[in-house]
């Protein structure tokens, strides 16, 4: 699981954005919100973690509801492939 | 999902991107460099960068000069000044630009003389390049290649 090339995460005005550069910038115009949890989850993606390792951080950093956490993470991941910023 | 940039700004507030072109090279960089953009909501001063629409495409130049009832406006790369532009095309102006992971200040004092310094030296570099396609153009007459 990756995030696809081309698409960066910023940090803008206290929101977290992600967009495309490069070559990826000519099939997707414009932005995609994300929230703090869903940009923690890109981080750990980009770091090459899985969807338990992804589980493991965020559980030891919000401590949540670990059922609850485990839907989040997963609809997150599901709404960044369904807008093809995720490679599986 | 692409949504038009106008109902992101009315959405969100801001409208975050990358540019494609040349035209305001070399302060943004093709596909490369994230532009930020906040609604436009009073009237743009000279040296600000709009973003702004001509029919269906979507324009971010810099004004260089505000007149009462519109702007003259260029890319810093461009020698063709675009004038009257109203209000009414303008639908946000840049406020930020990421380099990389390097943020340029729009309020610093380097940017402050850059934008001087495009803008002062616009009627120069218009006749240079103007001088350099005559000789261009007259040096393919001359010597290119006859088929």
């Amino acid at each position: 699981m990756k995030i696809k090339d081309g698409f960066v995460l910023r940090e803008v005005m206290g929101n977290y954005v992600a967009v495309a550069v490069g070559e990826a910038s000519k099939s997707f115009r414009g932005m995609i919100k994300l929230n703090a949890t869903a940009a923690d989850i890109w981080n750990c993606i980009s770091q090459g973690m899985d969807e338990d390792g992804i589980y493991d951080v965020l559980f030891a950093k919000y401590e949540v509801d670990g059922e609850k956490l485990r839907a989040d993470i997963k609809a997150t991941l599901e709404t960044l492939e369904v807008n093809g910023l995720l490679e599986r | 999902m692409n949504k038009r940039i106008e109902e992101l700004l009315a959405e969100d507030g801001i409208y975050v991107s990358t540019t494609s072109g040349v035209s305001m090279l070399p302060m943004l960089r093709d596909r490369r460099d994230t532009i930020v953009i906040t609604p436009a909501c009073e009237r743009l001063k000279k040296y600000d960068v709009a973003l702004y629409r001509r029919g269906d495409d979507y324009l971010l130049h810099r004004v260089v000069k505000v007149l009462p009832d519109s702007y003259i406006i260029c890319g810093d790369n461009c020698i063709t000044l675009e004038k009257g532009i109203t209000d009414a095309q303008v639908i946000g102006k840049l406020t930020e630009v990421r380099r990389g992971e390097k943020t340029v200040r729009l309020d610093g004092f380097r940017y402050g003389v850059y934008c001087r310094y495009i803008v002062a030296t616009f009627y120069p570099r218009r006749a240079f390049r103007r001088v350099k396609g005559a000789v261009y153009s007259a040096a393919k007459k001359l010597f290119g290649r006859k088929k």
